[in-house]
């Protein structure tokens, strides 16, 4: 039973990781971009 | 026959057809190709979702898990997630390289038309296989549901996603993967809402045997290695994903593509595991397995039935079509046109539309006749060549991408040799009955991932400022100032 759960959230957490990540990726190159215009 | 589900099939057919066809301006290459470089996100994140959930994932997975409960984890979902985390972070830079193909990867980091034609040929052979085995399993649930003969299934559901898909190229496919996954996360997520209905709190009742991971294809720590290499490198290897890189309009999209389609597989994953789990509590023992969805359906008809049908109608057709246009676009653009490099976009346009239509007619033909014939080897063809794509083109693919000292030879031993090493073994316990420690995936993986580190090493890399700048963002070299 408890193997099931962890199972469960280990597979919710990766399946989330690659919307967090491309998140964070875009954000930074946003404000890199902005940066580089303001410069 | 059921003239309930059968007149939902038909509108659901208009309709597709009509979203496929309606309104499309008269078409360029790039259009048909890459939907000019110019998708937005929404239709980026359907395209890439209804791409994603085929058939196998509907029927097969559900089936999977009745039987085998956890063990979907390891098997599958695992190892798919650890691919979309790799799409995400290949996304910008595949995006960045404002190709057409796959394959011309090859050919613009190595120059190299030798691998870009053998990696196109090894791609446009499993998707005709995929094709083949998609079309018969969506008319074996056309059978059994609706009740019209299979081979008539077949005919319909591939001549409408032939004639969508030769009109309108990537544009009609991208269209319709939009309503396709729209409708299988309605489909799915119904079917689960009247799971919870029928079953209330104990959908949450695991029994031991269902939590287990070491069960069905798994048996040990070694399997669950061997199959996160199979589905994480099948996934992030596939080009129907990387495709939709070179159609976002902009890299953020390509990104964002894969993070909020992940998000939505996600949810439909977790849907199908939980009726998987809770199906064994509804249907008697001998429905459970591959048949225990569509026997759901049945069971519950009405409004699921018919929602339930259509969603395994759309998962099939909207694998199929992306499928069947990377055939066609492929085997024009990689292999065809290498041999006369003069022709027109208009003439190039004319053969890719040509060459789509006449694979799909193929496609059919060789689905009818397996259906014909009672062909059970068509599984083991996909299979084997799912897990070449695998061993020939994800190490070769991302090493070029991301591994500055890659060397054309290196990328073409890596995948030569990661093919010999899965096909050869495969063949050597499949059928010629030798014990080979280990599985299959090992050999292709491990002899294409040391073919293209040691080669690479031992041969000379060229150093060619464009490839540098292309594919590594380095900056060009500033023009010499010279005072007058």
């Amino acid at each position: 039973m408890m193997q099931f759960w962890l199972a469960t959230i280990l597979f919710v957490i990766l399946g989330l990781t690659p919307l967090v990540l491309a998140t964070m990726m875009n954000r930074r190159q946003r404000r890199s971009s902005t940066r580089e215009t303001a410069q | 026959m059921n003239y309930g589900y059968l007149t939902v099939l038909v509108v659901y057919l208009i309709v597709v057809l009509g979203v496929g066809v309606w309104g499309l301006k008269r078409e360029s290459y790039d259009g048909y190709t890459v939907a000019e470089h110019n998708v937005g996100l929404p239709l980026s994140v359907g395209s890439f979702f209804a791409t994603y959930i085929s058939s196998a994932t509907v029927v097969g997975f559900v089936g999977y898990t009745t039987l085998n409960g956890a063990a979907i984890f390891p098997t599958y979902f695992w190892g798919f997630a650890l691919g979309w985390i790799t799409l995400t972070l290949a996304a910008a830079r595949m995006r960045g390289l404002g190709l057409r193909t796959v394959p011309s990867l090859f050919q613009a980091r190595h120059k190299s038309s030798g691998l870009r034609a053998i990696s196109a040929a090894v791609i446009v052979v499993a998707f005709v296989f995929s094709v083949m085995t998609q079309l018969v399993a969506g008319s074996i649930v056309l059978n059994v549901v609706v009740g019209i003969p299979q081979v008539v299934a077949l005919v319909l559901l591939a001549v409408v996603l032939t004639i969508y898909t030769v009109m309108g190229g990537l544009v009609a496919v991208i269209r319709t993967d939009f309503l396709q996954g729209g409708l299988i996360l309605v489909a799915v997520l119904s079917a689960f809402a009247v799971v919870v209905a029928n079953v209330g709190g104990d959908l949450f009742r695991i029994e031991a045997d269902q939590s287990n991971l070491f069960q069905g294809s798994i048996t040990s720590p070694v399997d669950v290695i061997a199959f996160l290499l199979i589905a994480w490198g099948g996934v992030a290897a596939q080009p129907y994903y990387l495709h939709r890189f070179f159609a976002a309009k902009d890299a953020f999209t390509a990104r964002q593509m894969i993070g909020v389609g992940a998000l939505l597989a996600t949810i439909v994953y977790l849907a199908i595991m939980f009726i998987g789990m809770a199906l064994p509590q509804l249907l008697p023992s001998d429905q459970l397995g591959d048949s225990a969805m569509i026997a759901f359906g049945l069971d519950q008809g009405g409004i699921l039935g018919s929602l339930l049908l259509i969603g395994i109608v759309c998962a099939v057709q909207s694998t199929v079509d992306s499928a069947l246009h990377l055939a066609g676009v492929y085997t024009t653009e990689d292999i065809i046109v290498r041999f006369r490099s003069t022709m027109t976009e208009d003439t190039k346009l004319f053969l890719a539309r040509s060459v789509t239509a006449i694979l799909g007619v193929v496609c059919m033909g060789g689905a009818i006749y397996f259906v014909i014939s009672g062909g059970e080897f068509i599984v083991t063809l996909l299979n084997l060549w799912l897990g070449t794509l695998s061993s020939a083109i994800l190490i070769p693919l991302y090493g070029s991408l991301l591994w500055r000292r890659a060397t054309a030879l290196g990328a073409l031993c890596s995948s030569v040799g990661g093919f010999l090493g899965y096909f050869t073994t495969l063949m050597l316990t499949e059928y010629g009955g030798v014990q080979v420690p280990g599985h299959p995936i090992f050999y292709g993986f491990g002899i294409s991932l040391a073919a293209m580190v040691v080669i690479s090493l031992v041969t000379k890399p060229v150093s060619d400022p464009e490839v540098n700048r292309i594919f590594f963002g380095d900056a060009e070299e500033p023009n010499q100032v010279t005072s007058p």
